[in-house]
């Protein structure tokens, strides 16, 4: 299936709601999203990937750019319910 | 032995197309789920791999995959045609790109592969990389090889039929 992206705001941090696969051709709709709402002030991020069916490097890369990038405010990055590799 | 051959345009959307269609052959040859779910991931990144490589430097060449049953094994061979010596690196940051790289190195890639795959071997050349991958397929009757036709037993015919 194809990506879904969702985020809401809970308590200070932006929880970031994933569904479906994070490949080559999905990762940079993620991408998009992380750096927007990091350079929009969110800089608590938690990202639910409860319903991520798939991950490759390339998603793994986007999700660790978004951990760098919030680093650089000194804030966090959390990755919630990651399932094992498929 | 039975062979599979795909061929894509180097573009991100149809990673997904390979790696459906590599799944498919290989549940066809009878192998389960924890392995299809190894498939599934070594082909995309093999596949994420060329293209990103292609993208680079030959845009407008096409990537080659081989779906191949062997006896006992399923190999999945992918040919790019960038030769390698233009392919090492992630893409180049341009202007307007963000500093922070989000693209881990190819060798990610790579390890994932040789990770996953029962046997791998990358071989790169001036002509391009070429990945093999396989993995031990269950034993199955001859009839149920890819591309050899099921036979159906005779069935009894009555009078009433």
């Amino acid at each position: 299936m194809d990506l879904k992206l969702d985020h809401y705001t809970e308590g200070d941090s932006e929880i970031v709601v994933v569904e479906g696969e994070i490949d080559v051709y999905t990762a940079p709709r993620l991408r998009e999203l992380l750096i927007d709402l990091v350079n929009k002030g969110n800089f608590h991020l938690v990202v639910n990937m409860e319903k991520v069916e798939f991950l490759d490097s390339t998603g793994l890369g986007v999700l660790v750019g978004g951990l760098k990038r919030v680093r650089a405010h000194d804030a966090r990055s959390t990755w919630s319910a990651p399932r094992s590799a498929s | 032995m039975a062979t599979v051959e795909l061929t894509i345009s180097a573009l991100p959307a149809h990673v997904r197309t390979a790696r459906l269609l590599a799944t498919a052959v290989a549940r066809r040859l009878g192998i389960g789920d924890p392995t299809l779910d190894e498939i599934r991931l070594a082909v995309g990144e093999a596949c994420s791999r060329a293209v990103e490589a292609h993208r680079r430097s030959s845009p407008a060449e096409p990537i080659r995959l081989e779906l191949i049953d062997h006896a006992g094994r399923y190999e999945v061979v992918v040919h790019d045609r960038v030769p390698s010596a233009a392919d090492s690196g992630p893409a180049e940051s341009g202007p307007g790109q963000d500093p922070i790289g989000d693209l881990l190195s190819p060798d990610v890639g790579l390890a994932v592969i040789m990770g996953l795959a029962d046997r791998a071997d990358i071989e790169p050349s001036a002509d391009g990389t070429v990945v093999t991958m396989s993995w031990p397929t269950p034993a199955r009757p001859e009839s149920d090889a890819v591309g050899v036709p099921h036979r159906r037993s005779p069935q009894p015919v009555t009078p009433d039929s």
